[in-house]
């Protein structure tokens, strides 16, 4: 027959060893930045890349005159940033390890060199999606997994203009690309944001 | 060496007769958990990491990375950060899916414990 008392000792045991992991794993997201880092860097590098071509009407949109190219250019230097601060980090805290990003960079270097083509075809945004679905695989991390399928996926569709042939004809349609990129990449930036701001709550 | 690798997979284990029997002793310990959640989240971590995170001092944190890695768990690595001797901790995937089956155990312990004691006041 149980024992109500010990029954109720085992239970409080195991719900407090739950308690004490979910406080542990938390730390240690908070000490890695493991989710707001790679959005807010990513993010940025995208703003960087697009908010030329969205703000100047006389600029170029195609291959060589910045736009997809130059974005694609930027989130490959920003995993190689990613990698390098996660690695940084690693030594300097002993948390954590670049394995991932490196792998990353240099899938974005291939993709890159070699890619030219997908790059102009399929947008910056196949090297962010893929990028960053590696990190999440890496970290475990399933908001960086739902974040990389989305905005990745949205940014891909978009590379073959699903998004911007759906919408009506306008005066504003040469700037309509970019700027879908472009508010990718800010939602990205916020997304890190709040992801920075709910790290540092457990502080 | 206790733990879910000396108990044999019976039928009652395999129908779960009770959670409490699922429960991994190298695992269920308090310490031994947070090194394993520690390293579930980051891969890998060195010492010094380990001993500030779980507040422990050096012979009770290196006496309880030795259990885990005796048991196949984590594995244990030296290097040098410069002049610095490192040990760095890494999970393997043993670990991690212990660590999966102890805390999914727990759960089951709680629901089980739960349901037991409102039999027991009704």
């Amino acid at each position: 027959m149980t024992n109500p008392g010990f029954a109720q000792g085992q239970r409080d045991d195991a719900e407090g060893l739950q308690a004490q992991v979910a406080a542990i794993r938390s730390q240690v997201r908070r000490d890695l930045r493991a989710t707001s880092l790679p959005l807010l860097l990513l993010g940025t590098a995208t703003v960087v890349g697009e908010l030329p071509q969205v703000v100047s009407q006389t600029w170029d949109t195609g291959v060589l005159g910045g736009g997809d190219w130059f974005t694609g250019v930027l989130v490959t230097a920003a995993f190689a940033v990613l990698w390098w601060m996660y690695r940084r980090r690693a030594f300097r805290d002993g948390v954590g390890r670049p394995a991932g990003f490196g792998a990353a960079t240099v899938l974005g270097l291939i993709l890159l060199s070699i890619g030219l083509v997908l790059l102009v075809l399929m947008g910056p945004f196949i090297l962010f999606g893929a990028g960053l679905l590696m990190i999440a695989s890496w970290q475990r991390n399933a908001l960086l997994a739902w974040w990389a399928v989305l905005a990745g996926g949205l940014g891909v569709f978009e590379g073959f203009f699903g998004i911007t042939n759906r919408l009506p004809a306008s005066v504003w349609r040469i700037w309509e690309h970019p700027a879908i990129y472009l508010a990718l990449g800010i939602l990205t930036v916020l997304a890190g944001l709040a992801a920075r701001l709910r790290e540092n709550r457990g502080k | 060496m206790t733990g879910r690798q000396d108990v044999p997979d019976t039928p009652e284990r395999a129908t779960g007769s009770h959670p409490a029997l699922d429960l991994n002793d190298v695992v269920h310990q308090r310490t031994r958990l947070g090194i394993l959640a520690v390293l579930a989240e980051a891969t890998e971590a060195d010492f010094s990491y380990l001993r500030k995170v779980l507040d422990l001092t050096d012979g009770n944190l290196g006496r309880h990375l030795e259990i885990l890695e005796g048991a196949g768990l984590i594995t244990i690595s030296k290097g040098h950060h410069g002049r610095r001797p490192r040990t760095w901790a890494v999970v393997t995937a043993e670990g991690r899916g212990a660590l999966r089956r102890e805390l999914a155990s727990m759960q089951a312990l709680m629901q089980r414990i739960d349901s037991v004691i409102s039999a027991h006041e009704d």
